[in-house]
């Protein structure tokens, strides 16, 4: 379970301090934390590719959610760019 | 003849003839009512006892056990529930509170945006939380430790000393498993064909060809791969690393070297300690058991540890691929 701890730990610390930084750049848009967070998770779960199959496919499942969020947000963007 | 009649003993119970039981020497009387026999008359008692107090002690015994079950459930529960999914509840809860006051009470950003990093830790873990095998370490020790000491236990009773031969599955009639000779031949007559599910095996045509075929932890860690590695050292390095790392959990990495009929494998930052146990000298140990049954199966062909030797965490091992006759 030590690629398990070692992939929680990367992405925790990833994640606050992508916090950090954006707060200390006076980011004021959720979209952009919430973009940040879900390109960071995505790279760092394609890093660890020795992970066994049936974690692989959780976390696929994990990566398709998060896109998922990223997709809304995106045409929410489009659509007040056109309306 | 009163005393030539067969009667039953009362102590015994066993059917005798005389004045005495020819069993237990207890006087045979007679001309009396035949006694019960004392170990019957002993349970007798109780039975009669018992009868009167079952339904008592049924209650009571229900009422101490049946919390204890419950109890039992519960901590079952509890564990299968491992600490993976539990953190992610965790997070999940406490991200969504600390999203919800942060976005629409204390309208802070960066607030519901750490919320946010929460819920999606939360479900990462949910998701590793899920693939933790439901088997505890010490529970698998116990399997491991039990198989081990029963292999190490029959090499050294029959007194053997030369080393393991690793085979691939198409020398065996299953997985990859390992030959160990009783006496070492220089000179062995090549393999004909795959050799039976037995423990015993002869692999050549002279009196002392005759060898162990067993199972080893390498035969089992080969059937955790999810494709069989090719000859190439990168292959095979790659194959290392995702059951040492990624499965097993007992080492950082690997690197292999192949020069013609050698391989040199590293491992990295390994777990496991090293043992010198007589056993150990014919099989290896855990790690090169598992290489040399990896490296049997990516150049299916026998293969032989020659070294083994561990160094502050670093394990070095070098394989020798024998030919198609061992």
């Amino acid at each position: 379970m030590k690629i398990y701890n070692s992939y929680i730990l990367i992405i925790a610390t990833l994640l606050l301090l992508t916090t950090v930084i954006l707060v200390a750049l006076g980011q004021n848009s959720l979209d952009v934390y919430y973009t940040t967070y879900v390109i960071e998770a995505l790279i760092v779960t394609e890093l660890y590719v020795y992970f066994n199959a049936k974690a692989r496919h959780g976390l696929s499942l994990v990566s398709a959610i998060l896109f998922g969020g990223f997709l809304v947000i995106v045409s929410l963007q489009v659509i007040k760019i056109l309306v | 003849m009163a005393f030539l009649r067969r009667l039953r003993c009362p102590n015994c119970g066993q059917k005798a003839t005389g004045i005495s039981c020819p069993w237990c020497s207890y006087p045979l009387m007679r001309g009396r009512a035949v006694k019960e026999p004392r170990e019957q008359k002993r349970l007798k008692k109780p039975v009669q006892a018992r009868a009167k107090a079952e339904p008592k002690a049924k209650e009571e015994a229900r009422a101490k056990t049946e919390p204890k079950a419950k109890e039992k459930a519960r901590e079952k529960a509890k564990t299968t529930k491992n600490l993976y999914t539990w953190a992610g509840l965790g997070l999940l809860v406490a991200g969504s509170l600390v999203f919800l006051a942060a976005y629409f009470v204390l309208l802070l950003t960066w607030l519901a945006a750490l919320g946010i990093s929460m819920l999606i830790l939360s479900f990462i873990l949910l998701a590793l939380g899920r693939t933790i095998p439901k088997l505890s370490p010490e529970v698998s020790a116990l399997f491991l430790e039990t198989g081990i000491n029963n292999i190490a236990a029959l090499v050294e009773e029959l007194g053997i000393k030369s080393k393991a031969i690793y085979l691939p599955s198409s020398l065996t009639s299953g997985g990859p498993q390992v030959l160990i000779p009783f006496h070492f031949n220089p000179l062995l007559s090549p393999i004909t064909k795959a050799f039976p599910q037995r423990l015993i095996v002869r692999y050549g045509a002279s009196s002392d060809d005759i060898g162990l075929l067993v199972t080893t932890t390498g035969t089992t860690a080969v059937g955790m791969l999810e494709s069989i590695p090719g000859p190439i050292s990168a292959e095979l390095e790659s194959a290392l690393t995702f059951l040492f790392r990624g499965i097993l959990g007992v080492a950082d990495g690997t690197r292999v070297i192949t020069s013609e009929n050698h391989i040199e494998v590293e491992i990295y930052n390994s777990h496991i300690e090293n043992k010198t146990a007589w056993f150990h000298q014919c099989l290896g140990g855990p790690l090169a058991s598992v290489v040399a049954s990896v490296a049997a199966e990516a150049w299916n062909r026998p293969v032989t540890i020659n070294q083994e030797e561990h160094h502050r965490g670093r394990c070095s091992i070098e394989l020798e691929v024998l030919g198609e006759d061992i």
